[in-house]
C-alpha cells in the first residue's frame, strides 16, 4: 500500500506543471470565480483539488532539503 | 444593512482573511521581505478557508461548509506548525523573517489556522442558522468581499510567478523577483 501510494503521489509531481505555486492560486481564483458565477459543483471540485494540490506540494517541500533549515 | 449575524459574520471573516494576507504584502512589497514556499502555502491555505465562506454568502449557510474550512485550516496549521517547530529546534537560528509584536509570521499564522478552526467549531453549535438560512441575495457589500477575495488570490498568483520566474517552485530561500532577473 506504502508503495502504492508513493507512486500515485510521485507521479502526480511528476505530471505537475511548471509554476506550481502561480498556478495553484490561479486555481483557487478559479473556485471564487465559479461561486460568483454561481456553479456550485465546480466550486466545490476545484476546492477540493487545491486542497489536494496544497497538500502534494507541501509534501515536496517537507521531503526535499531546504537551505533555510526547514 | 445587516440581514443576520451570519451574514455579516462570513463577511468579517473573508475580509479579515484578505487583510493577514494584505499585512503579508505590506511586509513583502515594504520591508522587501519575500515569501518562502511553507508561507506562500500558508497563504493558499488561508484563501481556502475563507472560500467556504463566500459559498455561505451565495448559497447560505451549511454545516459542510465549516467543515470545508475547518479542513483547510488544519492543514494550515499543520504546515505553520512544521515552519514553526523547525526553527524551534535550531536555538541559534533566529527564525524567518522580521517578528510582528514579538512573534513570526508563521506563529501568527497558526493563530489564524486555529482561530477559523475556533469560529468554525463555535458555529456549528448554532444550528439556527442552517433551517432559517435561504441564500442570501447577492448585495454589493457581497459582491466587494467576493472580489475582495478574488483580487487577493490574483495577486498572490502574480506574486509568486514574479518570486519562482518560470521554475517549477519557489525558491527555498527566495532574495529577488526571477522573472525580473
Amino acid at each position: 500500500v506504502e508503495f502504492s501510494l508513493y507512486l500515485i503521489v510521485g507521479s502526480v509531481e511528476v505530471i505537475l506543471p511548471p509554476m506550481v505555486p502561480a498556478l495553484l492560486f490561479l486555481l483557487l481564483s478559479g473556485t471564487v470565480w465559479s461561486i460568483m458565477s454561481k456553479r456550485r459543483s465546480i466550486a466545490r471540485w476545484l476546492f477540493a483539488i487545491s486542497l489536494l494540490l496544497i497538500m502534494l506540494l507541501f509534501k515536496h517541500h517537507i521531503t526535499d532539503p531546504l537551505s533555510i533549515n526547514l | 444593512v445587516i440581514r443576520s449575524p451570519a451574514w455579516a459574520l462570513h463577511h468579517v471573516y473573508i475580509l479579515g482573511i484578505v487583510g493577514v494576507i494584505l499585512g503579508g504584502f505590506s511586509y513583502q512589497f515594504f520591508l522587501s521581505e519575500l515569501p518562502c514556499p511553507l508561507c506562500m502555502l500558508q497563504r493558499m491555505c488561508m484563501i481556502a478557508a475563507a472560500i467556504p465562506s463566500a459559498l455561505a454568502l451565495v448559497y447560505g449557510c451549511k454545516p459542510q461548509f465549516y467543515g470545508m474550512s475547518i479542513v483547510a485550516a488544519l492543514i494550515g496549521a499543520a504546515i505553520s506548525t512544521r515552519q514553526l517547530l523547525t526553527h524551534i529546534c535550531n536555538v541559534e537560528d533566529p527564525g524567518y523573517g522580521t517578528p510582528i509584536m514579538g512573534a513570526h509570521a508563521y506563529t501568527w499564522a497558526l493563530v489564524v489556522f486555529m482561530t477559523v478552526i475556533l469560529v468554525c467549531a463555535i458555529n456549528l453549535m448554532v444550528p439556527s442558522q442552517f433551517s432559517q438560512s435561504p441564500p442570501f441575495k447577492r448585495r454589493s457589500v457581497t459582491r466587494m468581499t467576493l472580489w475582495a477575495l478574488l483580487l487577493v488570490a490574483l495577486a498572490n498568483a502574480v506574486a509568486s510567478l514574479a518570486i519562482a520566474g518560470f521554475s517549477w517552485f519557489l525558491p527555498d530561500n527566495p532574495t529577488s523577483y526571477l522573472l525580473f532577473g
